[in-house]
């Protein structure tokens, strides 16, 4: 049972098609990629799923509930969250009132929200920042706290936006390890990423994408064979030498 | 924003500051310190109310006058013409205020950044020349006098030094109004628009409402201090109390003293009085303008040298010279 589901999503930018008849499920405790060269449409395809642009075609569901003209904010609060590959921290804010913003969400009053956002800081190894402002964070710091923010949310479906980018080694492999915790509480993760190793090792399916058109899906074996995939990425002459 | 307050400075030291207020007036009782103290407390009550919507959500007004005006004009008008005492009267502006803000609101606070400013100066103007021509119901540019008929009731007193209680016990008030509202969901939710309005919507936060809200409740509680100016006075015409100069400042002694604190504005209007009261004393009878030029120069060296107002600059420079000392 699809948690995420979209359908013929297409997106055009004046003469430019951006997004072109994409749909793909999202499946609890399930970690769908998307991958293509940049330009592909891989973040304006997050943009049509949390409400942030209107598709000109295509819809988007959670469950069964049809997403169709609600706002990013309602989207959240049905349990669809994202991550910016720009990362949005609030600057002048603390690290702990930055994730309190996240958690006030599912939480009563602001006492329960610091808690629920302590523990997902400490869950990310970000306790001894809290009181740090977090215009002051390095950008892999700040990579996290993006995550941070919208896992206060307690999203059923999250959608990362490159959140391995400017990360060193260490942090990525962190990374991975967190990022299939979350698999195994059953979040239906969709993640963009440009990290290949980190692509491999987490999905277990992908959707590549080139100018905006799906080109490929399947498990990370079957896309890496893939001969259209390889010469999207690789060029036509390395695609049929491998053939 | 620093919700967990020390025992010190989230309440000890605006006790102390409230009852140094208090006192001040008893021991200089001289009158024109009086009048001096009690018109600051009056700016420091109304900036706390500007503060609300212009500070924490970030909402920079520039036609609160109007909300201020409105309750002066409210009060006033229904304690002449169907004799209903000010005390009553004063609320029902800030009702008047209040939908207006909302009506308002709910046109303009999808209008960002200095296009949001505009829509308001509009508001304030139209306001401002609606009073000056509707003279049947205002008086026009002449305004309204009110008779002096001393008694709590009319909220009119014959010793002036009540006013500067009057005044105080509206800053206090605003004041934890101001500190409750900043430790809510709805304070955090406002500031979460003011920093980042993406990434507010994107964890959830729905601010529209709580934005339209917290207007109303500014333009209500700047509406009553409109409403206790006209009682000080016995005396409300358009421009002393819908003027823009009075939009400014009670938009400049909140950025003075510290945009979106509950201290800020306290500390900006007593700083903005004092300034304004000693360049009257030492420059008012030298050459006309100079004391608004030495007024106008002294509010920008304080903002070149305290960009983030007097308040929380103090704060991190008091922060700077502990950590350098250790």
């Amino acid at each position: 049972m699809a948690v995420l589901t979209a359908t013929d999503l297409t997106k055009r930018f004046g003469g430019l098609t951006a997004v072109k008849d994409v749909s793909f499920t999202a499946r609890p405790g399930e970690i769908l990629s998307i991958i293509g060269p940049n330009g592909a449409g891989k973040t304006t395809v997050f943009n049509l799923l949390t409400g942030f642009l209107r598709p000109d075609r295509g819809s988007v569901s959670l469950d069964d509930m049809d997403l169709g003209g609600v706002s990013p904010e309602s989207r959240c609060r049905a349990g669809l969250a994202r991550t910016f590959q720009i990362v949005q921290p609030f600057r002048g804010l603390s690290v702990l009132d930055n994730v309190v913003m996240g958690a006030m969400l599912r939480a009563r009053s602001i006492e329960m929200a610091r808690e629920i956002a302590r523990k997902v800081l400490s869950d990310l190894d970000m306790s001894a920042l809290c009181d740090v402002s977090a215009g002051q964070l390095p950008i892999g710091d700040r990579k996290r706290l993006e995550m941070a923010k919208v896992l206060a949310t307690s999203p059923r479906a999250l959608l990362l936006d490159e959140v391995m980018g400017g990360l060193i080694p260490i942090e990525v492999k962190k990374m991975i390890g967190f990022i299939q915790r979350l698999r195994e509480r059953g979040i239906a993760l969709v993640v963009i990423e440009h990290h290949m190793s980190a692509v491999m090792q987490l999905s277990d399916r992908i959707l590549v994408l080139q100018n905006g058109e799906p080109i490929a899906t399947g498990t990370p074996a079957e896309v890496t064979r893939d001969p259209v995939v390889l010469s999207a990425y690789l060029g036509a002459n390395f695609a049929a030498s491998r053939s | 924003m620093k919700p967990a307050h020390s025992p010190l400075t989230g309440l000890l030291l605006p006790a102390a500051g409230f009852v140094a207020l208090a006192v001040l007036p008893l021991i200089f009782s001289d009158a024109f310190f009086v009048a001096a103290v009690t018109l600051a407390l009056l700016g420091a009550a109304a900036s706390l109310a500007w503060n609300l919507s212009g500070g924490y959500a970030g909402q920079l007004s520039l036609g609160h006058a109007a909300f201020y005006g409105i309750g002066a004009y409210v009060s006033t008008i229904l304690f002449l013409k169907a004799g209903i005492s000010p005390l009553i009267g004063m609320w029902l502006g800030a009702i008047v205020s209040a939908a207006l803000a909302v009506f308002l609101g709910a046109i303009t606070m999808r209008l960002k950044g200095s296009f949001f400013v505009m829509s308001t100066l509009a508001f304030g103007a139209v306001v401002h020349i609606s009073a000056i021509n509707l003279r049947d119901l205002t008086g026009g540019p002449s305004g309204l006098a009110i008779p002096l008929r001393p008694s709590p009731e009319n909220l009119i007193f014959a010793k002036k030094l009540v006013y500067t209680y009057v005044a105080l016990v509206l800053v206090i008030v605003f004041y934890a109004v101001t500190r409750m509202i900043a430790v809510s969901k709805v304070g955090y939710a406002l500031v979460a628009f003011r920093e980042n309005h993406q990434a507010a919507r994107a964890l959830g936060i729905r601010t529209l409402p709580l934005r339209i809200g917290v207007f109303a409740l500014s333009a209500g509680l700047i509406s009553i201090c409109g409403s206790v100016h006209a009682q000080y006075y016995l005396y409300v015409d358009p421009d002393s109390v819908m003027g823009l100069n009075l939009s400014l400042n009670f938009a400049l002694m909140a950025i003075v003293g510290g945009l979106g604190t509950a201290y800020g504005p306290i500390v900006g209007a007593l700083l903005v009085s004092v300034v304004s009261v000693v360049m009257q004393v030492y420059l008012g009878d030298q050459i006309s303008g100079l004391t608004q030029l030495a007024y106008a120069a002294i509010v920008i060296l304080v903002l070149l040298a305290a960009p983030t107002g007097l308040g929380p600059s103090v704060h991190a420079f008091l922060k700077r010279s502990a950590i350098w000392r250790s």
